[in-house]
């Protein structure tokens, strides 16, 4: 009387794709309403590019020199506040249990909760980008390496932030532990969009397009991991 | 209700209160962690670390060579340090690698026991990571001369190696739901585990340049004696390592002992409750 | 009763349930709880605060894990851990809990339309439950934020119709309804209940009588293997006693009452 009603598509790539879709544009909705991304995020994170330029005394080779890493510190501090902000939404009203309720593959909720952050970050990065080159006089010599790598160690940084952030959902302390145990598997992408930067705005020389490579692998090994452990993290007991 | 605390339950407190006494008297019945080989672990061990400590202060030799133009090089003093280092840093790299060893077979086999091997070899893993650092900056500042070098790809390695654990730790010390805190343990010390060789290669790429990493022991005038004291030091350590990590999985599997005792009667009160529920009505 | 027993009942109980316990943390929010439901059953739980009634829900909906007992649930061996299984389990139930589950910065619309779309539901259902919860174009344009408590629980019981679950599990779905709301939401129990759905329903209030008697008393004993005499249709609390499994027919309804996490009277 029960397998009758197994759907086909349940767990269908097809079906995958289409409930992380409904999931992304749900978050994008939300965001459209409560513009915490745009009234928050945004903002802090160009003052996160201000309090460098007065820590490195406001040097304008300095600042032009390191701006690749000084963009990619920016954009994992306010990635902790978008994957925060993003668990938080599900957690305010039990609403994970409606995924848990639901007919989807949780792979779906892992790819549509990813895909959310990788689009906020996007925007994010776009912001950031005027940021550096407006504040920091950095010169975009490869626009292509440099779209490139920000989507590619983008998706590194969300598939791994939505791993981690549903792994310590359930506590009350996620808020404090989520930087701990993210930012150091991060460091890896941190390095390599630097590098990749470095070549991008001119700054180091250096094939930026290896450090492409390495970002890859990193971000398909967490979407790999993330789409395997995903449905057991969000078991209850 | 999500947590038991929240469970209002106001009759069974005079039975909890016996239940505390009932835990304590089990404390008092002398539960211990030691047995007659942990006995010899330890013996051995501390032995053993006597021995180290007359070789590597008294019969080793210090470091020092002369160079062609007769100028005397070498690190000295300061190479003692390495009986510490060295073997710490071999038995944190071990003690991380059985932490994911017991965590993959954990979310195998679903069994308790390679959950507590996980978080003990974790535990001691971080102390040995920790002595590991502290050795590498004292070390650093005499024959580096600078406390530390971010070129270095093992000491930044082991500093991030010992920040994925201290927060694998930090993740066990919340307490909630023990099955689902253990998966998802199991699940951050994988990634930490395999974060490794990864976090090893980028650094390694990030700066060519190195000190002197690969050379630490080619460079050294190895003489018998030196090699031999080294030697001594990673047996010792491989004596601790296995003294502490019997004694801390013991601790957690009595942890796990007292928690079923409780979980019993607490069934046996809930039990209880219900009968008396049933009478009443 | 051994478990190949249940197993050749399963066609007939939608729930069956021997000695489970399960943990929330280190305690026992169910001690050991015996319960058989037949199929077209609605079952009302009472009990005390923390006699375990929401983990039986939880149970129930697939949510949670036991320590130890056996039994099955709409079919499904509660034993086996494969996670498709679990899913299939719980595309067939429609659970409200205490909390809503809904967006507040999505209007009711939008939730129940993303509602639908995680668990593949026709739109023609979610009209349904907009219609039997009686969801005014109105109420289903303002944000879930700005509705009242009362409001935001119809929503959800809106969000729970649309799934046209095999299994109702609804944890006091009477709480913050007004006298309207209440007297929709046992129609729609009673309704479902006898287009061949399971129902049970936590409540703290007292059953209103003509609500268990709002089922013909003449009821059809089933083929169940166990001689359980037919009380369903009066306050038989206790009736779900180890072993007997009662048959009924449709939409017929009965009391259990919880305490300590097991059900009153099973030993």
């Amino acid at each position: 009387m029960n397998t009758s009603d197994a759907t086909p598509g349940h767990l269908s790539l097809m079906g995958i794709l289409r409930t992380s879709w409904h999931i992304w544009r749900k978050d994008l909705l939300i965001e459209l309403r409560s513009r915490v991304l745009l009234n928050q995020i945004l903002p802090f994170a160009v003052l996160v590019l201000m309090l460098f330029a007065f820590a490195l005394d406001g040097d304008s080779t300095t600042l032009e020199f390191f701006a690749p890493g000084l963009f990619w510190v920016a954009v994992l501090l306010a990635a902790l506040l978008a994957i925060g902000r993003s668990v938080a939404t599900e957690q305010a009203d039990a609403t994970m249990d409606n995924f848990r309720l639901g007919s989807s593959s949780p792979v779906a909720v892992f790819f549509g909760k990813t895909l959310v952050i990788l689009t906020q970050l996007l925007v994010l990065e776009i912001v950031l980008a005027v940021g550096v080159i407006v504040f920091y006089g950095a010169r975009l010599s490869e626009p292509l390496l440099f779209v490139s790598t920000s989507v590619v160690a983008t998706s590194g940084i969300a598939s791994a932030g939505t791993l981690y952030a549903v792994a310590i959902s359930k506590l009350g302390v996620r808020e404090t532990l989520l930087p701990l145990l993210l930012m150091p598997a991060l460091v890896p992408v941190l390095i390599g969009a630097t590098r990749a930067f470095g070549d991008a705005l001119g700054t180091a020389g250096v094939n930026g397009w290896q450090w492409l490579g390495l970002l890859g692998a990193f971000a398909l090994a967490y979407l790999t991991l993330g789409a395997l452990v995903f449905g057991s993290l969000l078991e209850e007991n | 209700m999500t947590t038991p605390t929240e469970v209002e339950n106001p009759r069974s407190e005079p039975a909890a209160a016996a239940d505390f006494f009932a835990v304590n008297s089990i404390a008092d019945a002398s539960v211990s962690t030691g047995s007659a080989t942990t006995k010899v672990l330890g013996w051995l061990t501390l032995a053993g670390l006597v021995v180290l400590l007359v070789f590597a202060f008294i019969i080793s030799p210090e470091d020092s060579r002369e160079t062609a133009d007769g100028a005397i090089i070498g690190q000295f003093d300061a190479v003692r340090l390495l009986y510490l280092h060295v073997p710490a840093a071999v038995f944190a790299y071990v003690a991380f690698a059985l932490t994911g060893l017991g965590s993959i077979i954990y979310l195998w086999k679903r069994s308790r026991w390679w959950d507590h091997v996980a978080h003990s070899s974790a535990e001691i893993g971080v102390v040995f990571c920790g002595v590991t650092l502290l050795t590498g900056v004292i070390w650093g500042r005499p024959v580096w001369n600078t406390w530390w070098e971010w070129g270095d790809v093992r000491i930044v390695t082991t500093l991030l190696l010992f920040l994925i654990f201290v927060g694998y730790l930090a993740f066990r010390s919340v307490p909630s739901e023990p099955r689902r805190q253990a998966r998802n343990a199991s699940v951050l010390a994988i990634i930490g585990a395999l974060n490794i060789p990864v976090v090893n290669r980028s650094v390694e790429w990030w700066e060519n340049r190195t000190l002197h990493q690969q050379s630490t022991l080619e460079e050294l005038k190895i003489e018998d004696a030196t090699l031999l004291t080294l030697m001594i030091g990673f047996a010792v350590f491989g004596l601790m390592f296995l003294w502490l990590l019997i004694h801390r999985f013991r601790v957690a599997w009595l942890a796990e002992e007292v928690e079923q005792h409780g979980l019993k009667q607490a069934l046996r009160r809930r039990r209880e409750e219900a009968q008396r529920e049933a009478m009443v009505s | 009763m051994g478990f190949a027993k249940l197993a050749f009942l399963a066609m007939e109980l939608a729930v069956s349930l021997r000695s489970l316990v399960v943990l929330l943390g280190s305690f026992p929010a169910l001690s050991g709880v015996d319960l058989d439901i037949q199929s077209g059953e609605i079952v009302y739980v009472r009990g005390a605060n923390g006699a375990g009634k929401t983990t039986l829900l939880r149970f129930c909906a697939g949510l949670l894990n036991f320590y130890s007992g056996e039994g099955q649930v709409l079919g499904f061996d509660i034993r086996d851990a494969n996670s498709d299984t679990r899913q299939m389990w719980r595309t067939q139930v429609g659970y409200l809990g205490h909390e809503t589950r809904l967006y507040p910065d999505l209007t009711a619309q939008e939730n129940l339309a993303f509602l639908a779309k995680l668990c593949r539901a026709e739109m023609a259902a979610l009209q349904y439950g907009v219609e039997r919860l009686e969801l005014s174009q109105e109420l289903l344009a303002t944000r879930v934020g700005s509705l009242s408590a009362g409001q935001r629980r119809r929503v959800a019981l809106a969000g729970v119709v649309l799934r046209s679950p095999k299994l109702w599990l609804l944890d006091e779905p009477h709480a913050s309804l007004d006298s309207r709301g209440r007297s929709c939401v046992d129609q729609l129990i009673v309704d479902a209940a006898k287009a061949g759905a399971t129902l049970l329903v936590v409540t703290h209030e007292p059953v209103a009588h003509e609500l268990l008697e709002a089922v013909p008393a003449d009821l059809s004993v089933g083929e169940s293997a166990a001689s359980g005499s037919a009380t369903a249709g009066s306050e038989a609390a206790g009736s779900a006693s180890g072993g007997s499994a009662i048959a009924c027919a449709p939409g017929s309804s009965r009391l259990v009452e919880l305490s300590g996490g097991a059900v009153k009277g099973n030993r």
